[in-house]
């Protein structure tokens, strides 16, 4: 017999379970690509030899992740994710589900349709389900392209039954594509990201989730509107209208155990979070009434707030409005993309020089994707934050993720030799923040 | 947990072709199976503990890879999530030590499931995976020596159930 036939089946089980590994990992952030040649490479391997595929298939933890990212589909490439979706369906047999779906570049929504009746039709097993779905840029908008049977053309997409206890984390970047009519308890949702369109859709979506969501960690629920949100609006704006009329007096939600929340700013006032850790805004709103309701939200959760992020960096304005979110007791600040009113903000220095008008307690400072251009601003933003004075000095770590790529990090000063930096060895524009790490500033990189 | 006196002791183990190998305890008990054997043998320092499922030859290569990891961590117990972490990546080392031929290979993946070394199996396991990713069936039986067992009809049958992926 040939070697690799003599391994016993649960190690050629594992072998297989290795190789299909990327389509088993929940991502962080949405990828886009084609990988579908990945995602069926289970299938490959089950028509190898009887042995394997014997068990390919009588092992259903293989086939109960399902990871799909597929770039400018057709209805065609479609049908054939579909077939292998179903594969992975009843092959996996009664296992909670993993489904990660990344559709980019798509033309048309109905063309998603199927696999999304697919997708919902085990609902009762879900565990972890992430879809996003996105536009192609330059496809028709045509209603005669969107479909014949009227303004849809397509079944409703109704989730009704997604009330097991294995739900773990819902994903969906097309909120308004959906209808709710759950009625059981979601005791296993920990994290929930759904973007959906206008105050009406976002009230519908949180009337829906919230009440049953009794132990959930992470909330998203941000605004966002394209072509595709125009058509799935059509047919279900009538579903939020009702469930307003339904709900008569202005709802409100308690989460008891939520620790992170990005919520557009209109929908602050209904919520209270007594434990919330981290508070995260796509972009800082500069509205005056945005920050008043988020004062009042903090006023009423009185949460231990300690860390703030900011998605879009470029959205910083120095107004009273967005430093009003800058609250005393934070400690952590993330933030992606900075410019320069970032910088210039936080190296503001009190009237009085012996602290910082923002953030005076900073502890971490966590910057993505800095733009090379301000790398003399971050310089200048660190040592004036570690420069105040050891009894004064609140910086302790700055990580940087996927910053200066041109011009990147020495590796001097990630790894810094026991007995310090020889700054003469460092080059100029490196050398402050070198000191700082010679002085004990912890500096991380992150690719 | 280990003493002192555990980590100065040396302990015999024989394989099936009758040799004899003596290692350090703190090696040895890199195989969970090793560890327990000693467990149930106590002070018994002269007893050599006997693999009637490794050769020498195999034996000799597990035992390079326990000494290179003898003060690796014990390895944290399993989780549910343990599946979402896991990737393909192997540590340079490890990688250079499994560039054998097959045949070790297998022999490799076989010794380290029976003395239940999980790390040196996991090496093993990512290393066939990596060599299977991203190959077409034709190319896997190919590579080991897989012999296309399946008999016409149930091939067409086969090919029949997955035209579907057939242009892809």
């Amino acid at each position: 017999m040939t070697p690799v036939l003599n391994l016993p089946g649960e190690i050629i089980c594992d072998i297989f379970s290795l190789t299909i590994q990327n389509s088993r990992i929940f991502p962080d952030v949405f990828k886009s690509g084609n990988t579908f040649q990945d995602c069926v490479s289970l299938i490959d391997i089950s028509l190898i030899c009887r042995k394997w595929r014997e068990i390919a298939l009588t092992n259903p933890t293989l086939w109960s992740s399902i990871l799909i990212h597929s770039d400018n589909p057709t209805a065609e490439s479609l049908r054939q994710v579909t077939h292998f979706a179903n594969i992975c369906f009843t092959r996996s047999k009664y296992l909670p589900l993993t489904i990660v779906i990344t559709l980019t570049n798509i033309f048309e929504i109905r063309f998603a349709h199927p696999l999304m009746h697919a997708v919902i039709s085990h609902e009762n097993r879900w565990s972890r389900i992430a879809i996003n779905i996105i536009p192609h840029p330059v496809s028709p908008e045509s209603p005669a392209i969107i479909g014949e049977e009227g303004s849809t053309g397509v079944q409703a997409l109704s989730l009704g039954n997604a009330r097991s206890s294995n739900l773990r984390e819902f994903h969906f970047n097309l909120g308004s594509l959906f209808t709710y009519s759950m009625t059981e308890p979601l005791p296993a949702l920990e994290s929930l990201k759904i973007t959906c369109y206008k105050l009406n859709g976002c009230l519908y979506t949180l009337t829906k989730w919230l009440p049953l969501s009794l132990n959930l960690q992470e909330f998203e629920c941000t605004a966002h509107y394209d072509r595709f949100v125009a058509w799935t609006v059509k047919q279900n704006e009538q579903a939020w209208l009702t469930a307003a009329r339904d709900a008569r007096a202005r709802p409100h939600f308690i989460l008891p155990t939520l620790r992170t929340l990005n919520v557009w700013a209109p929908l602050i006032p209904y919520l209270t979070c007594p434990v919330l850790e981290k508070y995260v805004m796509d972009m800082i709103s500069w509205r005056p009434q945005d920050l008043t309701d988020f004062l009042e939200f903090i006023e009423r959760s009185s949460p231990p707030l300690r860390t703030i992020e900011v998605k879009r960096g470029h959205s910083f304005m120095d107004i009273p409005s967005v430093r009003g979110y800058f609250l005393l007791n934070v400690t952590n600040l993330l933030v992606t993309a900075p410019d320069y009113t970032f910088f210039d903000m936080f190296s503001d220095r009190s009237a009085d020089g012996l602290g910082f008008l923002l953030l005076p307690g900073l502890e971490h400072l966590e910057i993505t994707a800095c733009d090379g251009c301000y790398r003399q601003d971050l310089s200048i933003l660190i040592a004036s934050r570690w420069n105040i004075g050891a009894s004064r000095r609140a910086l302790r770590s700055v990580k940087l993720r996927e910053c200066f790529k041109l011009s990147p990090i020495p590796e001097l000063l990630l790894s810094p030799p026991s007995d310090g930096i020889d700054l003469t060895r460092v080059e100029g524009k490196w050398r402050e923040i070198a000191r700082c790490v010679n002085e004990g500033l912890l500096l991380s990189i992150c690719e | 947990m280990s003493t002192t006196e555990d980590k100065t002791r040396k302990v015999k183990l024989v394989t099936s072709d009758n040799e004899e190998f003596e290692v350090d305890w703190e090696v040895a008990t890199r195989s969970v199976l090793i560890k327990h054997m000693l467990e149930d043998i106590g002070e018994s320092e002269e007893q050599a503990i006997p693999l009637p499922n490794v050769t020498a030859n195999v034996l000799k290569k597990v035992l390079e890879w326990c000494e290179h990891h003898r003060k690796d961590p014990e390895p944290a117990p399993e989780s549910s999530d343990d599946n979402r972490k896991r990737t393909l990546e192997i540590g340079d080392w490890d990688a250079k030590f499994i560039q054998v031929d097959q045949e070790m290979l297998f022999e490799i993946i076989l010794a380290a499931n029976y003395l239940d070394i999980k790390a040196l199996l996991d090496v093993g396991c990512k290393t066939v995976a990596n060599m299977i990713k991203g190959k077409q069936p034709e190319e896997i039986r190919k590579m080991f020596n897989i012999v296309n067992d399946f008999t016409p009809e149930e091939e067409a049958q086969i090919k029949k159930e997955n035209e579907w992926a057939e242009d892809r």
